[in-house]
């Protein structure tokens, strides 16, 4: 059957299997559309970044450890289409997650745990855990108050404290360090200038903070010969207020 | 151990389980139909180690290893005896084609364990990799797996930690181009079985193009969670019921495949162990099952091919629990309601000669087909009036996933517009409900799945606007399927033309 003898005979359809195929087409094209414009964004952070690299090369600064992935990421035109969802990283090495501020308080002693198994189990010997001091501050409100969300549900917050979820880390010493839970950019730069973690460890922020946006974390490790130290730091300052 | 050997290692073990379970039913299934099932069918026989492991008390090692295989090899098997689907005279695959898909499964696993591509949330860091270490650990399935994720996941992911991995993300992705191959051969195998090669061409190029460029695809296709498992196995129980019974043509006799029927019940014993409201989405395929096997042409062995695999994993696996830890308590999927579900899950494998029954007895027809969109218009009614009842917490559910799916909260953009859109007119063209056509099911199936979901989590809790919400997450499981009705709908449409002319160039022979 040849294709023009299709087509002759589509000319004798109904018109609603008409219509079918045109919305079809429609909703491919589109589909394609937005697909080629976020693709294209990829040679453009390419470009964007090497334009950047070279700019601070010639004025003798530190050259941008961005990624064309962070870049792309950060696009408008990819989060438009990625519609807010958490951005694909890469597995592996120091990072583990971003985390944010409303899923902390369920993620944190797991994320903890989970490192500190990894390291045990690679051998490591683990001396110390920097956890933050004060667990009000790290989850926002202490755990069993009621909070109020944006569409006027109330809920109340019924997950494990800090001290509960460091079972997942018994038998290994706990270090309490004084925890700024909000820090502005000018406090983040101070800190990361008393531990200078950017410069030893692989960094990977990503884009927004994910879902209710009230704030991203990141867990940082520190190395030091054969020790190494993980941090977990809040990076967002802004609650949006939509969830916590 | 390698990260390449942590990551394709439980890959191909589970493969390897799968031809082994599969092998009697390797000729009626087709060299495409055998190699697409063996992954996610293989991936069973973890959830088989993982309830030795529990029943025995011992840890998540080589040894639950052989023997979860032994026990869905010897399950597949035995049903495969059972119901007569044996290895016949009919082609066999041949041996290249196994080199074919391990060379596939290994080279796209390979360039997915090295890219390293992943995305996490609270559920997988906080559940489902913890989950899966401590089973790997400790052997056993407990209350709280039962309760929160069921059994597969933290099965597949203690597989991986037995391999030596850090991070399990490679079989996410490997699923994610299985359910897009399986939409390819549901749609060449169905409704476009008999057209030319053009409009196959147009139909599967088409149906693969919006859903590999769909960002919701995407994104589940590196997700830690259970969405991509449910989707492959939501679409491939339905996909291979349809292929197992397909619309009889004119006066023929219904046929029945059962190697088919064995697949598809395997695979809705995957989709009801992937979370824990896999129990309730199971109701899906088995309605479906249900109405196209109460022909007048039903014998007891096709229903069994259907019932019996599908009872067997679900079983084992929700056994082992029961007899180790007892009947669990709660917030999520306690232990009794599980059990009352499995009953109901038992008592529906009699349904299909019920129907029969109700058909000769009742002054009007109800066969099969008006018994899936009667069941379809009963679930509508009883869901409007369980939200009626509960209308105050049931309109902020509705609100919410609302705003999630249309108004751009939940990350969908333009899909669900897209969707519903073509879903509309397809009622009009006469797909939706045309009798005796591969379209009334997938799209009764649509509508069945969405007034599930609608029960599950709009009487639970409202959820919440954003994508993480669990309802607009569980929304992705039936848009494979939807992608495959919409290609089925096209496919009818520019098949006709070629069905016109066959049927033309016939009389003409004839006269």
């Amino acid at each position: 059957m040849s294709e023009v003898r299709i087509v002759d005979r589509m000319r004798s359809r109904p018109f609603v299997d008409k219509l079918m195929l045109v919305a079809v087409l429609i909703v491919l094209l589109i589909g394609l559309g937005r697909f080629v414009r976020v693709a294209a964004v990829v040679p453009y952070a390419a470009y964007n970044l090497q334009q950047k690299t070279t700019a601070a090369k010639e004025a003798g600064r530190p050259p941008s450890k961005r990624t064309v992935f962070e870049v792309f990421a950060e696009h408008r035109y990819f989060r438009a289409w990625w519609g807010g969802r958490r951005v694909p990283y890469r597995a592996g090495g120091d990072y583990l997650a971003v985390v944010t501020h409303h899923s902390a308080n369920r993620t944190l002693g797991t994320v903890l745990g989970t490192v500190v198994e990894r390291e045990l189990e690679a051998g490591a010997r683990i001396d110390e855990v920097i956890v933050p001091e004060d667990v009000e501050a790290l989850l926002g409100a202490f755990p069993g108050t009621s909070f109020t969300g944006a569409d006027g549900v109330t809920f109340t917050n019924p997950w494990a404290s800090i001290g509960s979820s460091a079972g997942l880390i018994t038998e290994v010493p706990v270090t309490e360090r004084p925890y700024q839970p909000l820090l502005n950019e000018s406090e983040v730069a101070e800190l990361e200038s008393v531990t200078p973690l950017s410069s030893q460890t692989d960094r990977f922020l990503l884009a927004e903070p994910a879902e209710d946006g009230s704030g991203t974390w990141i867990l940082h490790s520190r190395v030091d010969g054969k020790r190494r130290t993980f941090i977990l730091m809040p990076l967002e300052f802004s609650p949006r207020g939509d969830e916590l | 151990m390698s990260l390449i050997t942590a990551e394709l290692g439980p890959v191909f073990v589970a493969m390897l389980m799968g031809w082994s379970a599969l092998w009697p039913l390797r000729s009626r299934l087709g060299m495409l139909g055998y190699h697409l099932s063996a992954l996610p069918i293989g991936l069973l026989g973890w959830s088989m180690a993982g309830a030795f492991s529990t029943l025995v008390g011992r840890p998540f090692d080589a040894v639950a290893t052989l023997v979860g295989a032994i026990i869905l090899v010897a399950g597949c098997w035995a049903i495969a005896f059972v119901t007569g689907e044996r290895e016949g005279d009919e082609t066999p695959i041949p041996w290249k084609s196994y080199v074919a898909a391990a060379a596939v499964l290994g080279v796209l696993g390979l360039v997915l364990t090295v890219a390293r591509f992943t995305v996490s949330n609270n559920d997988s860091l906080m559940s489902y990799w913890p989950h899966g270490v401590a089973l790997q650990r400790t052997g056993m399935f407990t209350a709280g797996i039962m309760a929160t994720r069921s059994v597969l996941i933290p099965s597949v992911t203690a597989a991986h930690v037995l391999f030596g991995s850090k991070w399990a993300f490679t079989i996410y992705t490997l699923l994610a181009a299985n359910t897009a191959l399986w939409i390819a051969a549901l749609l060449l195998k169905g409704p476009l079985a008999r057209t030319d090669r053009t409009v196959k061409l147009i139909a599967v190029g088409g149906a693969l193009a919006f859903l590999i460029l769909e960002p919701s695809f995407i994104f589940h296709s590196f997700f830690v969670h259970s969405h991509m498992f449910s989707a492959l196995y939501l679409l491939m129980s339905l996909g291979c019921l349809w292929l197992a019974i397909p619309p009889a043509e004119g006066d023929e006799p219904q046929s029945y495949n059962n190697a088919f029927l064995i697949v598809a019940g395997l695979s809705a014993a995957g989709l009801t162990l992937s979370r824990p409201d896999g129990l309730a989405y199971v109701f899906v395929p088995v309605a479906v099952a249900i109405a196209a096997l109460a022909t007048p042409y039903l014998r007891s062995r096709n229903t069994v091919a259907f019932f019996a695999p599908l009872l067997f994993v679900v079983y084992t696996a929700y056994a082992s629990v029961y007899l180790t830890a007892g009947v669990w308590a709660a917030d999520k999927l306690d232990g009794v309601t599980a059990m009352g579900i499995l009953g109901v899950l038992a008592a529906s494998a009699f349904a299909p000669w019920i129907l029969l029954k109700l058909d000769s007895l009742l002054p009007f027809r109800f066969d099969g087909e008006r018994f899936l969109a009667t069941l379809v218009l009963a679930s509508a009614a009883l869901l409007g009036t369980i939200y009626a009842l509960r209308w105050e917490k049931a309109s902020l559910a509705l609100a919410n996933a609302s705003r999630n799916l249309f108004g751009g909260d939940g990350g969908y953009g333009y899909l669900w517009y897209s969707l519903v859109a073509l879903l509309l007119i397809s009622v009009l063209t006469g797909d939706a409900l045309r009798r005796g056509s591969w379209t009334r099911s997938p799209f009764l199936s649509v509508l069945l799945f969405f007034i599930l979901a609608g029960l599950v989590h709009g009487t639970s809790h409202p959820g919440r606007i954003g994508v993480g919400d669990s309802f607009n997450r569980v929304a992705f499981h039936a848009v494979p399927l939807m992608v495959f009705y919409v290609g089925a709908v096209v496919a009818r449409i520019l098949s006709a033309p070629i069905a016109d002319a066959v049927a033309e160039a016939e009389g003409s022979s004839q006269r």
